[in-house]
């Protein structure tokens, strides 16, 4: 390694995290909602609780746990990315 | 860990001044919190060493007499360096000593056996846990292995890391490291929502021993949703106590011109009295401390009234509103918004929390209902028997947590570049795009933290690596960073440079001031002596209690007449003879080894044998008139 170019904190920070604009979509799809029309909040919390319920790794054994810990990061990442929108709508 | 857990569960709230234990009841639908073998429902977190170790209400009912040798708060300890301001001040109140180690790693220096011995934080609350272990086995007579241990919510990824570590040590497998507030929400959800279908906003308010947290949880349709957790590992009764103790030093200085504060064994005695007192403070006006002949035979005698003590701890409990604005300012909700207010921790019953709480709240109706001395270890039972298989009756109810702290890395400027915000619930995976700052840089080096400072170097330092084999383009290369978090607190950071598809990352599992696997073994290697030793002090009090059993028995038989009347004086005389000098070995402290006084009763047994069989029967009659 070249040492002397790779110090520490050698690059920048851009942006936070995946942009939330483009997965509306497979947002409302991961949460089992309807993939258009409108929206309330209160359905969003309703879809992520069934989600919560159903896929929290605690609920899981055996081989199914992983895929249900995967499956419950992505309702857990729909379910912040589709509040943040409606709240600021 | 692709399956559920064998075997029964405990859970395990390890507290900074007492822990408790419960268990999963089946048949009734509860927990149930076990009682010790002093038939308390908490247990002190004290370990004291003499010519035995001591855990428990033994350790802490002696430590008076021996304030060097008697360890408590380890918990304040745990998972920090020795150099941490949190702990500055409590190394000059400590009556024990505590030295800096390997990687200034803190070491608790104790006198066990007439030889020095340095052990961890993790070692002492290893031995709580243990006996937490021993008290549940007890009372529900077979072996355990499982265990969910409770943390302060607050606690960040060493000190989580060190309390699954004396699990281990215990020899626990600890199933879960779990908040100490989500932990009580869910004791209230199950004590107080039977059904948790009604959605309530729910305010838990845990203000303990050592550490005070607070969580915002939403409960309904049985999803319990942690919104947003805050804290302060280092604020709770014991620093009300040391404010009443470092008053009332002053106050004795004052009065007789001595000065107490360099002698363990009176701060021990005055620290106890002031105890005693601020519990008293919580339900009367005034309370008076007397110890008779505190230092150099001056007797202390001094009282204390509420709004005294109100004023000595005024900053500390304003300080527990500012965090519980903080919390609902994360939480992103109105304090109208909230249904219940929960009070867990012993400190909570303090009038001026309560009084503070319902003036922040605007209401006067915080809920009380649930024992704040038990919730914790209640809602760690309930998540074990979740997590473990044995139960088939377990209440239908989801734990969604958070992260307490951000997590993220150091940029350029040495700046705090965050890639999962605290407040995320868990399990999750996120990422974040880095970029170089230099032209044609070939590694870039990634070092994670945890923490709230905008300067990284100020947080908590995880870990760190390196992805080489960049590209030799001109500066503003893009590398994705992605962030996994687990349930049980075990971050994954990987970065990829998606032009080249290399790729690097670390788990993050054992940084630096953590045990090493090897010094893991040698602890448990220890800890297995040090239960042998216990053994084998039981063995030897068994074996001195028998002998001396049977040489008063025969001594009173010998008076007897009807032996007299068997013996030539001279006989008579020999045995007396070893009969003192049994007496003798039973006194002096020479003697450690069980096997010592088993052969010495073995001796005289067989010696007394011809005489023996009428003495008893003789000596039975007598007893039966």
């Amino acid at each position: 390694f070249n040492w002397r170019h790779g110090s520490e904190k050698a690059y920048e920070f851009s942006t936070e995290s995946e942009s939330s604009c483009s997965g509306s979509v497979p947002d409302r799809l991961a949460l089992g909602l309807n993939s258009s029309g409108p929206l309330k909040l209160e359905d969003v919390k309703n879809a992520y609780r069934a989600c919560a319920l159903k896929w929290h790794p605690d609920r899981h054994q055996g081989s199914s746990k992983a895929i249900a810990e995967e499956k419950f990061k992505r309702c857990s990442a729909a379910y912040q990315s589709l509040c943040d929108k409606l709240v600021m709508d | 860990m692709a399956t559920k857990h064998k075997g029964r569960a405990i859970g395990i709230d390890l507290g900074t001044t007492y822990s408790c234990v419960a268990a999963w009841e089946e048949q009734n639908g509860r927990a149930e919190i076990i009682v010790n073998d002093q038939g308390n429902r908490t247990t002190p977190s004290f370990v004291a060493f003499t010519d035995q170790r001591l855990i428990g209400d033994a350790a802490k009912n002696q430590a008076a007499s021996n304030p060097s040798n008697t360890i408590f708060d380890a918990k304040r300890l745990i998972g920090r360096k020795y150099k941490d301001p949190a702990i500055e001040c409590d190394l000059k109140l400590w009556p024990f000593k505590v030295v800096s180690g390997a990687d200034d790693k803190p070491m608790i220096k104790v006198n066990y056996k007439g030889k020095e011995k340095c052990l961890a934080a993790e070692e002492i609350s290893s031995m709580i846990l243990s006996k937490m272990k021993e008290i549940a086995e007890a009372y529900l007579d077979f072996s355990l292995k499982n265990a969910v241990i409770t943390v302060p919510a607050y606690f960040n990824d060493s000190q989580r890391k060190a309390t699954k570590d004396a699990g281990v040590i215990a020899g626990l497998n600890v199933m879960r490291i779990i908040n100490e507030p989500t932990a009580a929400a869910l004791a209230y959800g199950l004590q107080k929502r039977a059904n948790c279908s009604e959605k309530r906003n729910v305010f838990i308010f845990d203000l303990g021993g050592g550490t005070f947290d607070v969580s915002l949880v939403t409960i309904e349709d049985g999803v319990f949703e942690v919104k947003a957790t805050a804290g302060d590992t280092h604020l709770g009764g014991e620093d009300f106590d040391n404010r009443m103790v470092r008053h009332f030093v002053q106050e004795f200085k004052r009065k007789n011109r001595v000065d107490i504060s360099g002698d363990p064994r009176a701060l021990r005695r005055l620290r106890n009295g002031c105890e005693k007192a601020k519990r008293i403070l919580s339900h009367a006006n005034d309370t008076t401390i007397e110890i008779d002949a505190l230092f150099q035979g001056i007797d202390f005698r001094f009282s204390i009234t509420r709004a005294r003590f109100e004023d000595l701890n005024r900053d500390l409990f304003e300080k527990c509103m500012e965090i519980s604005q903080n919390c609902l300012d994360d939480a992103k909700m109105e304090k109208r918004e909230v249904h219940d207010v929960v009070l867990v921790g012993g400190s909570s019953r303090i009038p001026k929390v309560q009084s503070l709480l319902e003036k922040f709240f605007q209401r006067y109706n915080l809920c009380k209902s649930i024992n704040p001395d038990e919730a914790v270890a209640y809602g760690a039972a309930i998540q074990a028997a979740m997590l473990s298989e044995s139960y088939s009756i377990v209440p239908n109810m989801v734990l969604v947590d958070v992260t307490p702290l951000s997590l993220g890395i150091a940029t350029h400027g040495d700046l705090m570049g965050v890639v999962i915000p605290r407040n995320t619930a868990i399990p999750v995976k996120m990422d974040g795009v880095f970029q170089t700052i230099e032209d044609h840089q070939p590694t870039a080096s990634f070092p994670v933290y945890e923490g709230e400072r905008t300067k990284a170097g100020e947080n908590n330092l995880l870990g760190l690596f390196h992805l080489s084999g960049l590209p030799r383009v001109p500066r503003g290369h893009p590398m994705n960073v992605i962030f996994e978090l687990d349930y049980d607190g075990i971050l994954k950071v990987c970065a990829v440079d998606e032009t080249t598809g290399n790729k690097n990352g670390i788990t993050i599992t054992n940084e630096k001031g953590r045990l090493s696997s090897a010094e893991i073994k040698r602890m448990i290697e220890e800890a297995a002596f040090f239960k042998e030793e216990d053994k084998k002090f039981k063995k030897m009090v068994k074996a001195k209690n028998a002998l001396d059993d049977y040489i008063y028995r025969m001594e009173k038989a010998m008076k007897g007449f009807d032996v007299s009347s068997k013996l030539s004086p001279s006989e008579k005389e020999t045995i007396m003879s070893k009969f003192r000098k049994g007496k003798r070995m039973l006194e002096s402290e020479e003697h450690n080894e069980a096997a010592v006084f088993e052969n010495y009763l073995k001796r005289l047994q067989k010696m007394c044998q011809p005489i023996v069989i009428n003495k008893v029967r003789d000596y039975s009659d007598e007893d039966t008139d």
